[in-house]
Order: structure tokens, then sequence, then C-alpha cells
């Protein structure tokens, strides 16, 4: 278990399509298999947690045995065995290691392995003339590395894991955590509430621009694991910032649950970017192994002229679960939502959002873009709810679908609630398939069939593509032509 | 060698006769006009001869440069040389016409077996091309002919080609919808592309385009048959009396 | 338990009750049927929060007020007829009073031959074997508990079959008429419309009520329309202001075959009018448009589903609500494309326009599609008048009452200009405008 050679699982289902499906090899601290009340106080204990947090999870955990996975959302999956996961998993090097000195070369050679750079000269996925990001890199568990730290800290930006904050910030976190999305909000909320183990804690302080790229890289290694991780990112007043997330997993025949709350909190005049490129393994072309990516996202912008912007990027997981949402209950607030999802093979969807709208003058985008292929099954599911006080409140939703082959399906589910009559929403979705006109004429041009596709594919993207930053589009743009190989011809 | 021969080509759609047996044959360096009614097959012969689906065919063959054309692939046969300036050239939503045009060039230089131009080297070859045209960067900019009018779709097919260098271009319908100004442009643009080894198809309805772009010979479609062939002063006679002596069945 | 589980019991119980008095003479297939809806709604009872498709249009009323299936049969004039009647129309007409057919209130006349317009009584014994070939045939009980409810009590409606070939030379007017007794009344009448192959029919089905008084109309209707036939289907439900008003419909399209519904909803404290159309031969055209106007408390549902199952098929909706004081719009309208449905064109539009502070919608457009080979849209708005648009009307001279009044007409023409029938165009637009009067005058949002 020393060597530092990773065993490269050799693709044949999958081809090269999943380039980070390799297996990290490297000795891991595991809890035992199961969830109980003794797991969360193990979990709780391992992070040398305050009482208070314990307690929190503690009746999280007793909240989640009474509650039931939801049934409404279109996808069909068999019944998981929660006692049948492990809920801790950290790579075996002691604790948290202070510099990059200290931590284990395998790890920096995974990491590297993934374009994602813990050494801070380095770009992100080696992006020439991209600007430094700043990354906190979590390893199925745990938080390994976090880079840049002092140069946040001279403006008094705090970016360290969610461990870390629990310890240094309690008052933060004990005002912040589960203040948007509560444990009992839904069944994977609960959960997530009761083993989260690690995750990313961001605060700015009042009117600083963070000056760089905040991001978080999520990888999940070891088998039968779940990832429960916990991201809060608080705003204070007059401030800006732009955070990334990506995510990737090895090729396993297995299912694993990625049940992840993000939490998000706008003070007055604050803005929150959040952008996620999702590409943990979707399974294979048969529809074996994948993640299930049951997530809760939400932001609140709590204060007037503050404003929280989804960007989110779906190709990877065989079942993804997640509706970023946004509630506006300041004056002025704004939410958007940009997606691109991609379903290929047998992975499903059912993707949204949903913005509601409590403040005066508050405004919402959303603009989805689904492409389904292969046997996938894709769902666009949103609310937009103006409620009484959202006077001159306005929404604007643009939901297409593509569909790639006739065995594919796409469907789209708006919730359109209005109790103002100031408030106008605005819908409109569309359904069709890949144009055969532009296919050829792409075609007579010299492009593969599958060159077309992808660059007609990266084209009905486009608006949502722009808004993710520079280095993150580039990567983006390529996972939309890798995650539709081989749906076409 | 022939850069071009069509032999006896008779193609369905829809199990309905398009073509009954086109023979024709370009030498390289040739310009060939195909004229016609409506209706008589000109632009199936385009799609045929750049592989559009849809299309049976039920005898004769169409040997390119020495190979078979009708084996090959859309893009294959695109990457081989063959040019098709389309009569509705389509819109391409999202997608920048650089980045569709770097695309396509590099596609076919890899064929070819040329290195892939960088973004500088790329960007000057494209603005010496379209300058000619009249076409600036802004429009180069836009998506994908989308909100074109008709003459900057034409021009922007003639600039693909351009930069494309086929040995074998299928001009259909490239003067519908041209006003008398844009119709020079485009046509300077096509003589610009003559050369000894280059062949070009022509597909016209009206005898205009030719004024300004003089071809080597000229053809008479009509129930899906060359029923004439001549040269230029073939042109002319049609434009003065029709294709009334043809005895066209249109629908 | 689901809400109203333990009232469904006395709702059965009464079925059972008005079952026995026709014990005798009923066939074995229709007690099949009955006890088939009775036991799904037994199982489901009534529809709460938790149906996807209820989740806003609770039916609490039903359970407080013991609502008793009429048995005496109320004057009603021909003078109280002719005012619900469309001024202008000869038609053939056939009339229910609290849910049962009245033989002397109706006018069918001399029916061309091949049409058959009659009481389901009359078509029992006429025509039992056709009946049990179709009645029950084409709805989806299990998933439509208040159709599953109306079965059970299955005994009265109307039954219209036309001839393949046959075009009907004046339109069908269905005229349901409720005049409660002192207890509210319910109905539970069914109807079941055949149209044969290349045969033509119009038809008018009114629902009216002119009372304060409670009472619940749960009506179902069974539509087939055969190869190359064309139905053209305007239902105005316009019942008394504390009435329910639930109705089903389910339509089943065969090749070529054309349907245009139109539904007026401005009627009841609740009225849901449900349509589900199931596109099964190629080449079928199937429209739902509609305008609903609610006021007070009114709750105004309008839930459609087309399904497209055969290639090459059309579908439009276009809907319109105006809403006031406290009233609650609902619109649920699902385009449903199967697997190998290619070459499907299906479009959707609704827009609500909410005139007070206190009015509330709810939309839920839905695209559920598993075929490539399709153009599927929707589009859904909901707002107030156009600021700008009221200014220049207002800076013409008009009072802000008219103006508003001119701009919510125009908002509905969209929908109304699918009417294809003179007098239902006029009569309708008259009901319309008599609301508009009547609604908007202090409106303003302030």
């Amino acid at each position: 278990m020393s060597s530092h050679i990773d065993t490269i699982k050799k693709s044949e289902l999958v081809g090269d399509q999943y380039k980070y499906g390799f297996v990290t090899d490297i000795e891991v601290d595991l809890a035992p298999k199961g969830l109980n009340e003794d797991i969360v106080k193990l979990i709780s204990h391992k992070k040398d947690e305050p009482d208070w947090m314990l307690e929190w999870r503690l009746k999280a955990y007793r909240h989640w045995l009474k509650m039931k996975p939801p049934e409404w959302q279109k996808v069909s999956f068999d019944p998981i065995d929660y006692q049948d996961a492990y809920y801790y998993a950290a790579p075996k090097s002691g604790n948290k290691p202070k510099s990059l000195d200290e931590v284990d070369p395998t790890l920096i050679e995974t990491y590297n392995k993934l374009g994602i750079p813990l050494r801070e000269q380095e770009v992100l996925a080696g992006v020439e003339g991209a600007p430094a990001v700043a990354v906190d890199a979590v390893f199925d568990s745990v938080s390994v590395a976090t880079t840049y730290k002092a140069k946040l800290e001279e403006v008094g930006v705090i970016f360290c894991s969610i461990s870390e904050a629990i310890h240094t910030y309690p008052e933060l976190v004990k005002l912040y955590l589960g203040s948007v999305v509560p444990f009992g909000d839904n069944y994977f909320s609960a959960l997530n509430s009761a083993v989260f183990t690690d995750g990313s804690f961001v605060y700015i302080p009042k009117g600083i621009r963070c000056p760089m790229e905040l991001s978080t890289y999520f990888r999940i290694n070891q088998e039968n694991t779940g990832q429960f991780e916990r991201t809060l990112i608080i705003a204070d007043e007059d401030t800006h910032v732009s955070y990334l997330e990506g995510c990737t997993a090895p090729m396993r025949d297995e299912h694993q649950l990625h049940a992840a709350v993000v939490e998000l909190i706008a003070l007055e005049n604050a803005e929150i970017k959040y952008s996620t490129v999702q590409n943990w393994y979707p399974g294979d072309s048969k529809g074996k192994g994948g993640i299930y990516n049951f997530v809760t996202k939400r932001g609140a912008c709590r204060g007037d002229n503050s404003k929280i912007s989804w960007t989110q990027v779906e190709t990877g997981s065989a079942i993804t679960w997640k509706y970023p949402s946004c509630i506006l209950q300041g004056d002025n607030s704004v939410g958007e939502f940009y997606s691109i999802a991609i379903t290929n093979n047998y992975q499903q969807a059912d993707t949204g959002t949903k913005m509601i709208h409590i403040g005066e003058n508050t405004k919402s985008r959303i603009i989805s873009k689904g492409i389904s292929a292969g046997h996938a099954d894709q769902t666009y599911r949103g609310l937009v709810r103006m409620q009484k006080r959202a006077e001159k409140a306005r929404n604007y939703t643009q939901c297409d679908s593509l569909l790639i082959g006739d065995t594919c399906g796409a469907h789209t589910v708006p919730y359109i609630e209005s109790k103002n009559p100031t408030a106008q929403v605005e819908h409109e979705a569309t359904t069709s398939r890949i144009n055969e006109d532009q296919l050829f004429y792409c075609r007579q041009r010299g492009l593969t069939d599958e060159e077309a596709v992808s660059l007609i594919v990266n084209g009905f993207c486009r608006e949502v593509l722009q808004t993710l930053p520079m280095e993150f589009a580039v990567e983006a743009q390529k996972l939309v032509g890798i995650s539709l190989e081989g749906s076409v011809g | 060698m022939a850069l071009l021969e069509i032999r006896n080509l008779h193609v369905k759609v829809e199990n309905k006769p398009i073509l009954n047996g086109v023979n024709l044959k370009i030498e390289p360096g040739e310009i060939h006009a195909i004229m016609g009614p409506n209706g008589s097959g000109k632009s199936t012969l385009s799609y045929v001869l750049s592989g559009r689906d849809g299309y049976q065919i039920t005898d004769g063959e169409i040997i390119y440069n020495g190979i078979d054309l009708l084996e090959l692939e859309p893009d294959q046969r695109a990457r081989e040389g063959v040019f098709l300036a389309f009569q509705y050239p389509v819109e391409i939503p999202g997608v920048v016409g650089l980045t569709f045009l770097k695309t396509a060039l590099n596609a076919t230089r890899i064929h070819r077996g040329q290195n892939e131009l960088d973004a500088m080297d790329f960007l000057k070859f494209v603005r010496e091309k379209a300058q000619s045209l009249e076409i600036d960067d802004e429009m180069l900019k836009r998506f994908v002919n989308e909100g074109f009018s008709g003459g900057e779709k034409k021009r922007m097919e003639i600039l693909q080609m351009a930069i494309l260098q086929p040995k074998l271009a299928i001009l259909d319908e490239t003067d519908s919808g041209l006003d008398i100004d844009a119709l020079q442009v485009v046509s300077k643009g096509i003589n610009a592309l003559r050369d000894a080894n280059r062949g070009m198809l022509l597909i016209t309805h009206y005898q205009r385009l030719l004024n300004y772009v003089r071809p080597d010979k000229v053809h008479v479609l009509a129930n899906g048959r060359i029923a004439r062939s001549g040269d230029e002063a073939l042109a002319q006679e049609l434009e003065e009396k029709g294709y009334a002596e043809f005895n066209v069945f249109v629908e | 338990m689901p809400d109203g589980a333990g009232r469904s019991f006395t709702f059965l119980e009464q079925a059972a009750i008005a079952d026995q008095i026709d014990t005798g003479s009923q066939p074995h297939w229709l007690r099949e049927l009955k006890e088939s809806g009775a036991s799904i709604f037994k199982k489901r009872g009534l529809p709460n929060r938790s149906d996807e498709y209820w989740r806003h249009t609770l039916l609490n009323q039903l359970v407080e007020i013991e609502f008793q299936l009429s048995n005496e049969s109320p004057r009603v004039g021909q003078k109280q007829l002719s005012q619900v009647a469309l001024a202008g129309l000869s038609s053939y007409r056939i009339v229910l009073v609290n849910g049962c057919v009245r033989k002397d209130l109706s006018s069918i006349g001399d029916l061309p031959k091949g049409v058959l317009i009659a009481g389901f009584n009359d078509v029992m014994s006429l025509l039992p074997n056709r009946l049990e070939k179709q009645l029950g045939h084409y709805i989806d009980l299990k998933n439509m508990p208040m159709a599953a409810l109306n079965t059970a009590f299955l005994k009265e409606g109307v039954i219209i079959f036309v001839d393949k070939d046959i075009t009907v030379d004046k339109p069908i007017e269905l005229i349901s008429i409720t005049v409660p007794n002192k207890n509210p009344t319910m109905s539970q009448p069914r109807f079941l419309i055949d149209l044969g192959e290349n045969s033509r029919a119009t038809l008018i089905e009114s629902h009216i009520g002119n009372t304060e008084i409670p009472y619940f109309n749960n009506v179902v209707s069974e539509i087939i329309i055969g190869e190359g036939a064309g139905l053209d289907h305007y239902k105005f439900q316009d019942e008394g202001t504390a009435a329910v008003h639930i109705s089903t419909t389910a339509l089943r399209l065969h090749k070529q075959s054309l349907y245009g519904g139109f539904i007026l909803q401005s009627g009841g404290l609740i009225g849901r009018v449900e349509a589900s159309a199931v596109l099964d031969g190629s080449d079928s055209d199937c429209r739902f448009d509609g305008v609903y106007l609610g006021r007070d408390n009114q709750l105004l549902d309008t839930t459609t589903s087309i399904k497209h199952v055969a290639t090459s098929c059309k579908s439009r909706q276009v809907f319109k609500g105006v809403l006031n004081g406290n009233s609650h719009g609902v619109f649920q309208g699902k385009t449903h494309v199967s697997i190998g449905a290619q070459k499907t064109d299906g479009y959707q539009l609704s827009r609500a326009l909410l005139l007070s502070r206190d009015a509330e919608i709810s939309t839920k457009p839905e695209l559920e599609i598993y075929a490539d080979d399709v153009k599927c849209s929707h589009g859904a708005t909901s707002g107030d008048l156009d600021a700008d648009s009221l200014f220049y009307l207002q800076s013409r001279g008009l009072s802000p009452d008219v103006a508003r009044r001119v701009l919510v007409e125009a908002f509905l023409n969209e929908a109304l200009a699918e009417i294809k029938l003179n007098e239902v165009y006029e009569g309708f637009r008259s009901h319309i405008r008599g609301w508009l009067n009547k609604n908007i005058n202090q409106t303003v949002a302030e």
C-alpha cells in the first residue's frame, strides 16, 4: 500500500470517455460500515468537534430516521441500503498537514492528474494565462489541502475546510450553518447534517472583493463510501466572491452516494457566483455503476441589492437530483440559474431550480439547456414563486431540451405561482432534436459526425458556457463533446 | 484523369425518380454550368455529390479523382476536397463564425497532413480572404449565418470556399437572391478561385451569373437527364428562348 | 388516511343506496363497472394535496357539506331555459336538470339518419351492447378519483352516436341546469359521445346554476372521434356561486381526426375542468383552448393532458385567465409524447392576468417527451396589464376602467379567435363583456 503508483483501472467498458476513472492506492482510515448514533458520534469525535456540533448532528440523525426518501422525482433506482456504506474515509496521514510539504505525495500526484494544482505557482487545468485560483481539495471525507490561505488572510477572507471553521470560527458557523437549508429540509439534507465529514467554508468580510477565484475540488476515491460534504459561504455586506466546484470519482461497478449540502448567504450588496462542473463517474455504457448525486444547494439573498448566481454543467453521475435555488429576501436582490445538463447512455437527471421572490423588485433569470442521448432520461423541474410582497418582481425562464436519438427522454416540469399582480413571470420551453440541416452543413465542411454534434451542442449551450469563468469554460466545452461520444451514428 | 466523372446516375427521392441517367465529366481547371428549370433535379445533383441523406442511388457511379465518391461519408468527401456552396446556408445559433471556420479548416488540414493553424496565423489568413469579399471582423464574430441577409450568407459561403481551397466546388444557385452589387462581389470571389487544378460546377436557373463567371461548358438538365450540352452560347440561347423546347414536365 | 376518506364512505353509501333501487334491471357489466369505480374511489378518497394534479384544488367543501342525490324533478320553465340558450342558434337540444335528462325540456326533433341523441337509460334499453363495449373504456379511472366516483353512481347521462360519413346539420346543445332543493344537491351525470368515421358534429355543453345554494356537479365525458371525423366542442361552465363543478373529459382521437375544444369557465365556487386526450391515430389534430374568469373567492382549475401516441399528430393549447378579487386560478397542461410518436408538433400557451392584490395564479405547463423528431414548446406568463398600453388608452380619453376592460378583452381575443361557430363566439363574448363590466370597476391595484 505504500507505493506511490496509481493503479489505473482499465477502461474496458466506457472506452476512454471518462478519463478520471482511476483509483488512488492510499492507506485510509475507515469507520466501520453502517449508520447509527455511534457512527455519528465517531465522526464528530474524529473531528474533535465541540458538543454543540455533535448535538446538531444527532438531532439531524434522529429526524432523518423519521423521514422517507423522496419519490416525486422522475428517476428510478433500487432502494439504497444505508447500512452498507462507509460514512467516514480519510487518507491516513494523521492530522491535516500544515504545509504542502507534509501532504502525501500520492495525493499531490492524484490532483495533478486531475489538473488541480495544489502548488500555488501552478494554474488550474493547465490553462495558460488563467488567473490564480485558491483550491480546497477534499479527498473522500476530508479536506487535504487549501492553497493561498495566507494571501487571502491578508484581506481578511477566510477560506478553509468546514472542520477547521467549526473550531476556529464557531460563532459564524453557529449563526449560519443550517440557516438556509435546515437539517429537516429533505431526506438527504438530514442525512448530510448527521454525517457530513468535510467541505469548504468561506467568509468574505465587509467591503472586500475576493482577490481570486476560490475553488473546491471533490474527489471520491474509497470504495463503498458515501461522500457528504458541507459547504458554507457567507458574503458579508458590499462583497463579491466567485467560487468554483469540481468533482470526479473512480470508475466502479457499485453505485456510490454523494449527498452534499451547500448554503450561500449574501448580505446587503453582496454577490456570490457559484459555478459547478460536475463530472462524477456516470456509470458505464450499460448503466452499471456511477455516482448518485443527491445534492441540496440553496442560497439566501438576505440583504437588499444582493445577488446569487448559480452556474452548473452537469455531465457526470448515474443519477443527478439537485435544484440550486435562491431565496430572494432582500429588496432588489437577484437570483440566476444557468444550467447545462447532459445525460447519455443510462444516466438520469432531475434538476432545476427554485426562485422564491419575497422582496420587492427582485429579479430572477433561469436558463436551462438539457441534452439527452442514448437511453438517458432528463427532467427540468423548477419553481418560480412570487410571494405577496414581491412588488414589481420579475422572472424570465428559458428551458431548451435537445434530444439525440429516439430512445431517450426529455421532460420539463415548471411550477409557476404568483400572488402579486405587479410581478411578472415569463416562461418559455422548447424541445427538439438536433437539426439535420445543421449536421449536414457541418459535415459538408469536413467535420465528423461527432465533431459536428459537439459544435452544435456547444452552440446550443453557449449562453450558459459564457457565464463560467474562463478556465472552467474551456474544460466544460471539452466535456460537452466527450459526454456525447457514442451518441450519434 | 478527369476530376469528376458521373456515369449513368439514377436517383430517387421517396421512390420518385429525379435523376434518370446523368452523364457528366469535368476536367481539372474547367468550369461547368448546369442550367435547368425548377424541379429538373439540379439541387438533387448537388446533394448527391456532397452525400446528403435521403437520396436513393439506384444506378450509376460517381468517380472523383479516381475514387468512388458514393462510398464516402459527407465529411470524408469534404476533406477530400468536395465543397458545396449551399443554396440556403443554415443558421447555427451559438457557434461563432470564426470558430466554425477554424474547426473546418483544421479538419481538412489534418487530413492533408498539414499542421493545424494557430489562432494568430488563422486570423491573418481569414482576414486576407475576407477583405476581398467585403466581410468585416464583426461579421466573422457573429454566429454562423444567424441573422445574415441573403447576400451575406452567399458571401460567407464563398469565403468558406476560399479558405478550404477545395478541388471540386459545387455552387448551388449562388446567384439567387443577390442584387447586382452583391453578384459582382461574389463573382469576383469565384473567379479568384479559378485554378488549373480546380473544377467548378455552377448550378443556376438564370444565365445572369454566367456573364460574370464564364463557363467552359454549359449543360441543360431536364427531366433528370442532360438534355443538351454546349458552350457559353447555349446559356445565351436559353436566356432568350427559355426552357420550353425541352418539353419539361413540371408538376 | 387521506383527507376526506371518511366522507368518501358517505358518498359511496349513497351510491350503494342508489344502486339498490335499480338492481333488477342492471346488467352484470354495468354493475362491475360501477363497483370498479367505487372500489377505486374507496381506496383513494377525495383528492388531496399529495395528489400531484390536485395540489391546488382542495375539495374540503365536499367534506363539510352533506350533498344528496336529487330524487325529484324541479319545475323549470322554457323561459328559464331561454335565458341560458345562445341567441339565434338553431340546435338539437337535450336538457338535464339536477343531472337527470328531462325530455319535457329537450327539443331533439327530427334527427338526421344515423344520429342518436338520447338519455342514458333509453340507450341502455336500445343498444346495451354498444354501451358495454364503450362505457368506461376510454377513461383512466385509477388516476382520476372523481371520475371513479362518477362511475360508482353511473345512472344518468346523455349518449350521442353519429354514424360514419354523417355530418350533423345543426349543433348539438347539451344543457345541464341545477336547481337545488332545500338540501345541497349532487349530480353525477355521464356523457358518451362517439363519432363514426368521417363524420362531423358540433357540441355545445353548458352547465348553469342560477343559485347561491351549494351543490355538487361531477361530470364525466368520454369522447371517441373516429378516423377522419371531426368534433367542435364548446364548454361553458357557469355554475352557481356556491357550487362545486368538477368535470373530467377523456378523449380518444383516431387517425386523421380533428378535435377543437374550447372551455369558458367563470362559475362555481370551485370549478375544475379536466380534459385529457389520447392521440392514437396518426395525423390527428387536437386543440384545447379556453378562457377562465375568476372573482371573489373562486378557485378555477383547468387541467389538460394531451398524449401523443401516434406519429405526425398536432396539438395546440391556448388558455387565457383573468383573476380578480381573492380568486385563485390553476392551469396545469401537459404534452406527452410517447416512444415512437415521431413528427409530433405540440404547442401550448398559458397566460394569466392578475387584476387584484389578492388574486393568485398557479401554472404548471409540462412536457414529457420520449421521441426525438418532435417540435414541442410551451410558454407561460403571469402579470398585470401593460402600463404603457393603459396609459396610451387613457391619453386618448378612455377612463381607467374602460381602458382596462378594452385591454383585458384584447388579451382574451387570442383564445376566443379559435371559436368557429359565430353564435358561440358572440354568446361567449357577450358573457365575457358582462363579466368585465361587473368586475372591472374599482379593481386598480392600489
